[in-house]
């Protein structure tokens, strides 16, 4: 009769891929951010050690061997030692970012790292130090970069597994923002019989069903914008098929936080300047004690549009609240502030003046036609794009934006 | 309204504290010569308006003064007030200064004043001369164009719509521009372009890094080849050397023997010859440790001497103190030491001596009574005589007493051979005899058979009971000296208070005789001691010839003083003999071992020589080639190893710092950066780019929906000035001005006769400034001879069309033409329903 053991369920690692979205000019930022995604894989390896887990389970993604890391590569080797020094076995799958075809510094894993198959659905009985199984795993990782085949349908537990456990790099649902890759359904991860799914591709933790049960651990560390709030990995206790204890341990070492400050009820920049600091508390407060990354949007229509629509007002103030943020420990970066705000006066009214203003209105709200809109977006960023290559854009947001500039301009001396 | 009373050119140009004015709020005609500085006051009306003209890099004539600085004032006034406004030469067109004449403080007037009419299209459209007519037709369909911007004053912007499209274009400008290196946008793509590729030499640098990988490898294992290689060659080379070291001290030790054992022979013989001089008692050397034990005892000897003379001194002293305790108590040692003192004896004493007192007490108590009886009896009878003697009874103790006292002196002394105690015990003795003589007749008295029985059976009865009494006291005094005799004390006599001292004397005298005893026998245990002494000391040196001997106490001081010295010498001598003796058994020992230690070190170089397989008999020399060689060998295998090592080195320190090396990362991050910051500005520039765009559009569309009102005001006036031989104007967007004629013919204004033309653009500016209303409200129109190019008619036309013109606005006209001057009077008499003209001359040319 088998016993209860522990494993950790992690994924999407990303060792040494770069921060998305992130402008860091700080030595110090830059610093930790060059090392957040090897601070968290240290964190999962302590927690897997202190916790004297019976295993790790990685559902891919460990690093993008498109960039070429040799560090990362070597980094996770030397985490690898650390785990087999504590006889954690490490048992992982090849992801899209680290197909096994992909770059390889050559290195030698140590023997407590065993990959996956990438050909077959590839079963390994884990048994502990005494001989004694503990449960079956069962994965199959990638052997190229794009895997457009339904690998879950492959899985199929054998008669006589106690404890089964599926480990797949997918997205499960044709999940939006993410590669369609090795693309399932929840019913055909129901159809294998595991009593859980370790799944990685997804880089915020999900739990997509309890009976079995199936999680995503999502990155140890947030990586872009979108990839805002606590990241960590599964801790989980099984006994006899059944799943007696969960727990999300947190492992980021740079948290990222996204927040909307509605300006509409302030009168001046002063109300603007604490509200923002606020928001720095809080995101702090939010952080555990961590470094953080902060993007603020303002909204609203509202008097203070017209100080930090022109001039340097807003520059200077985001400037000095970023200054003020990051020499504070731990730093706290306002990566950006957008003024999405709208000017106070009423463009319902404007429009119905037969007027320049009304004129510049009117002219706006035709360019609601896509094709008048895209023919003057061509026209007015034909030549930027060229340069660039076309920037992922709201163009009716830029429409709207930058008719309120206009209107604040030509009304500036009348307000 | 606002207007331009006065103008005062304190320097400009030729002009020098010249001035114009007042002037009028409508027409003002200037008159005056060539030179006499018309056109330069018609230019200082707009530098002080906006500012004085850069000396150079402008088109604008800068009238720069020899004077000073270039500096003048305008006076303008309404209503409400008069304000002068000075501007003196100087950064940005000089700086300006508001003196309030009269009414409230107006320090921005000069803003307010040329509000939404700018530099250039004052100068085009409000303060011109021939020169500057053309001008309103260029840049028509431009965003420069004078008409948009005024047209665009016209639709009641504070703001020129222009300036904002100008302002929002230079903002986007400065985040992009093609083909430009400084714009924001370009130099984040020229940065991209540089990350871009450093990430792809750092990308081919981590793909040598799996080849550098193997030959890492490669190069472990030929290192651990050449280690080995080399440690064993190290190892060869390290024996030889050793053995060549130890077959070289084996070499060196072998020749050192040899010569110690030839050094050795003299110093043996030297030795001899030492010891043969060396003489010493060896029967003294042998009794020596017997003498040095006498001699420790040397002190003792003469400390117990000294202790004789003491002890003689007290003996003497004790000796005296007995006899004089026995002559105190007059008895002989022999009665004193052989009395018993003890305790019972000094107990019995007290108690007899109690016990007689009593007796004593109550024979005298019976006989005083018996006496006191018989005296009453006597004189009861009167007769009697015949008593007792009682004295005579009271004599027997005494005399006893006496008796024994004088016996126990003549004793002591007859003992002592004292004269005196035997004297004075003979004087004792016959004492007592007389006294127990007399006490022979006492006896109880004849009781007188008288009258009175009664009496005399009382004072028979009380003689009974004294007789008894005396008879107790004298059995006890009997007793008392056989107590005394029994314990020998009776040579104290019977006085019991005299045997007491007696008793506590003698006790006395045996404690001295103890002591006595006792310092005698001290005495004699150091005399005893001390004889000892002197036999040992003599024994000590017996057969020894030369050493003295004691034959009494007195001499043993000297005598062990001389033996102490012939011992001293003897030992000094033993001791120097003993050395030498050593040093020979040294020597000796020493040429053994040397010649033994030869013959090991010959086996031992045979040895080595066949460990390096050298014949024997070799010697160092050759074994020190085959070192060399040895090392030469080692030495090529190490340096070998070293350049393995090297590149092992190398190619480890490149693997790691690839582990350590984060600049692929950091370039990453930078790529990353310069992206998000790409997109941020991208965005800032969309919207810019797209605001300008929209402001431009509109414009455009203003003007072609709203502008027909003032090109048909244009048309109205020009058909006025050409007396109806053009009809109207058009301005078709393209940048063309287009006049009609009477017969509806479409003539480009570049096919009309330079006059005509001129009188278009005339039509052109008065239709616009008529439009300008609230616009530019102070600024005056300023013509410098502007019709001198239309004939008489036309130029009569024109002269209403500038008199109805100052209708809307002030307008200064200046002419060097009197007939001009006298046309514009006559067209804008009063009479005529005009508000009549102001004629001012300038006849004198400006300083």
């Amino acid at each position: 009769m088998s016993r209860s053991f522990k494993f950790v369920h992690t994924a999407d690692i990303h060792l040494d891929a770069p921060f998305v979205g992130v402008n860091a000019k700080d030595a110090r930022v830059q610093e930790e951010l060059i090392r957040a995604t090897y601070a968290a894989l240290d964190r999962v390896a302590t927690i897997a050690v202190e916790r004297q887990v019976d295993f790790v389970v990685v559902a891919g993604d460990i690093y993008n061997t498109k960039d070429k890391s040799t560090r990362a590569q070597l980094r996770f080797r030397s985490v690898m030692q650390r785990l087999a020094e504590a006889n954690i076995g490490v048992y992982l799958v090849h992801g899209n970012h680290d197909p096994a075809n992909g770059y390889s510094a050559g290195l030698d894993m140590p023997d407590n790292v065993h990959y996956f198959s990438t050909t077959k659905v590839e079963r390994i009985e884990v048994k502990d130090a005494s001989g004694q199984t503990l449960c079956a795993l069962y994965g199959q990782g990638f052997g190229t970069a794009v895997v457009t085949d339904n690998l879950a349908s492959r899985f199929s537990r054998q008669a006589g597994d106690e404890t089964a456990i599926g480990v797949l790099h997918a997205n499960v649902g044709g999940q939006q923002g993410y590669e369609p890759y090795a693309p399932c359904s929840l019913q055909d991860l129901r159809n294998a019989k595991m009593d859980y799914w370790a799944l990685g591709h997804i880089h915020k933790k999900q739990d997509l069903g309890d009976s079995p049960k199936i999680r995503y651990s999502g990155s140890p560390q947030g990586l872009n914008p979108k990839e805002d709030g606590a990241h960590g990995c599964w801790v989980v206790t099984m006994n006899r098929g059944e799943v007696t204890e969960e727990e999300f341990v947190e492992t980021d070492a740079v948290r990222w936080h996204q927040a909307t400050i509605d300006v509409g009820q302030m009168n001046n920049v002063d109300d603007l300047v604490d509200a923002l600091r606020d928001e720095c508390t809080r995101c702090r407060g939010e952080s555990g004690g961590r470094p953080a990354i902060v993007r603020i949007d303002l909204v609203g229509r509202t008097e203070v549009n017209a100080s930090i629509s022109r001039g340097s007002t807003f520059d200077e103030v985001v400037e000095e609240l970023r200054r003020e943020q990051l020499e504070a420990t731990p730093w706290l970066l306002v990566e950006r502030v957008r003024n999405r705000t709208h000017p106070a006066f009423d463009i319902d009214f404007l429009r119905e003046v037969e007027d320049f203003t009304g004129d510049l209105i009117r002219f706006t709200e035709a360019l609601e036609d896509p094709t008048a809109a895209k023919e003057f977006m061509d026209e007015v960023l034909g030549g930027v794009d060229k340069a660039f290559g076309e920037f992922e854009r709201d163009e009716a947001e830029l429409i709207r934006r930058a008719r309120d500039l206009s209107l604040s301009r030509l009304l500036e001396e009348d307000r | 309204m606002m207007r331009l009373k006065r103008v005062v050119a304190e320097h400009f140009g030729r002009l020098k504290g010249a001035q114009l004015g007042d002037l009028d709020k409508g027409l003002n005609v200037v008159l005056g010569p060539n030179e006499v500085g018309k056109t330069s006051f018609a230019n200082l009306v707009r530098q002080l308006f906006y500012g004085f003209a850069r000396k150079s890099g402008t088109t604008e004539a800068s009238y720069v003064s020899d004077s000073g600085k270039r500096q003048g004032l305008l006076v303008l006034t309404d209503d409400s007030g008069e304000w002068s406004v000075k501007r003196v030469e100087g950064a940005h067109g000089g700086p300006v200064s508001v003196t309030t004449l009269s009414g409230s403080d107006q320090q921005g007037i000069l803003n307010n004043v040329t509000s939404g009419i700018s530099r250039e299209a004052f100068r085009v459209v409000l303060g011109f001369g021939l020169s500057e007519l053309a001008e309103i037709e260029k840049g028509t369909s431009s965003d420069d164009g004078v008409l948009s911007r005024l047209f665009a004053a016209q639709a009641g912007l504070a703001v020129n719509p222009a300036d904002v499209k100008a302002g929002l274009e230079k903002e986007a400008g400065e985040l992009w521009a093609p083909s430009k290196s400084k714009p924001i946008l370009n130099q984040l793509k020229a940065q991209i372009k540089a990350l871009k590729s450093e990430i792809t030499q750092l990308e081919a640098k981590a793909s040598g890094y799996a080849a550098d990988q193997e030959r890492y490898r490669g190069l472990a294992d030929e290192l651990e080849e050449a280690r080995a290689a080399r440690e064993q060659a190290q190892r060869v080379a390290k024996e030889l050397a050793v053995y060549e070291q130890e077959l070289r001290t084996f070499e060196d030790t072998w020749d050192e023997m040899r010569k110690q054992i030839a050094s050795a022979g003299p110093d043996l013989d030297r030795a001899n010859q030492a010891l043969g001089g060396i003489k010493v008692d060896d029967d003294l050397y042998v009794a020596t440790p017997a003498i040095e034990a006498v001699l420790s005892d040397l002190s003792g000897f003469e400390q117990r001497r000294s202790a004789i003379a003491n002890h003689d001194a007290s003996i003497i002293e004790l000796q005296v103190k007995a006899q004089v305790i026995l002559e105190d108590v007059g008895i002989t040692p022999e009665l004193a030491d052989d009395a018993d003192v003890g305790p019972d004896s000094i107990a019995g004493i007290e108690k007899w001596r109690d016990q007689l007192l009593k007796k004593e007490h109550a024979s005298d108590e019976a006989r005083r009574k018996a006496q006191d009886i018989a005296s009453r009896l006597e004189e009861s009878e009167q007769v009697s005589e015949a008593t007792s003697q009682p004295a005579a009874s009271g004599y027997r103790s005494p005399g006893i007493i006496m008796a024994a006292a004088g016996f126990l002196l003549v004793a002591s002394g007859a003992a002592l051979g004292e004269i005196v105690s035997l004297v004075l015990g003979l004087a004792v003795l016959g004492a007592g005899a007389f006294f127990l003589w007399r006490s022979r007749g006492a006896g109880p008295s004849k009781q007188p058979e008288s009258a009175s029985v009664q009496i005399a059976v009382q004072m028979n009865s009380a003689k009974r009971d004294a007789e008894l009494r005396q008879t107790e006291l004298e059995s006890d005094l009997q007793a008392w000296s056989q107590w005394l005799a029994d314990k020998r004390l009776d040579c104290a006599g019977e006085n019991p208070a005299a045997v007491a001292t007696t008793v506590t004397a003698i006790k006395e005298w045996r404690s001295v005789i103890a002591e006595l005893r006792k310092a005698r026998e001290l005495r004699s245990k150091d005399e005893s001691w001390c004889e000892g002494y002197r036999e040992r000391l003599n024994r000590a040196v017996e057969g020894l010839g030369s050493a003295p001997s004691a034959s009494s106490l007195v001499d043993v001081a000297s005598v062990a003083a001389s033996i102490k010295h012939m011992k001293d010498q003897n030992t000094v001598a033993m001791h120097q003999r003993e050395t030498v003796r050593r040093t020979i058994d040294g020597l000796t020992d020493d040429l053994t071992k040397w010649q033994q230690e030869m013959e090991v070190t010959r086996s031992k170089i045979e040895e080595v020589l066949t460990k390096v397989d050298l014949p024997p008999g070799a010697d160092v020399a050759q074994l020190s080639a085959l070192s060399q060689e040895a090392d030469a060998e080692a030495k090529a295998l190490g340096e070998k190893y070293d350049d393995v090592l090297r590149n092992h080195t190398e190619l480890k320190q490149k693997l790691g710092e690839e582990e350590r090396d984060s600049s692929m990362a950091a370039a990453r991050l930078e790529m990353t950066g310069l992206e998000e910051l790409v997109q941020q500005k991208f965005e800032e520039y969309a919207v810019l780019a797209i605001a300008a765009r929209l402001v431009e559009r509109t414009q455009k569309e203003h003007e072609k929906n709203r502008q027909p009102a003032v090109i048909q005001r244009a048309g109205q006036i020009f058909a006025d000035i050409t007396e109806g031989r053009y009809t109207g104007v058009v301005v078709p967007g393209d940048g063309r001005f287009i006049v009609l004629n009477g017969n509806s013919e479409v003539i480009p204004s570049s096919e009309l006769s330079t006059g005509t033309a001129q009188q278009l653009y005339l039509a052109l500016r008065f239709a616009l400034i008529e439009t300008l209303d609230t616009v530019g409200v102070g600024l005056p129109v300023i013509m410098d001879d502007v019709v001198v190019n239309a004939d008489p008619k036309r130029r009569e036309g024109l002269a209403k069309a500038i008199v109805e013109l100052s209708r809307h606005r002030q307008v200064i006209f200046f002419t060097c033409h009197p007939e001009t001057a006298e046309l514009l009077n006559e067209v804008a008499d009063p009479k005529n329903g005009t508000g009549g003209v102001k004629r001012i001359s300038l006849s004198e040319p400006a300083a």
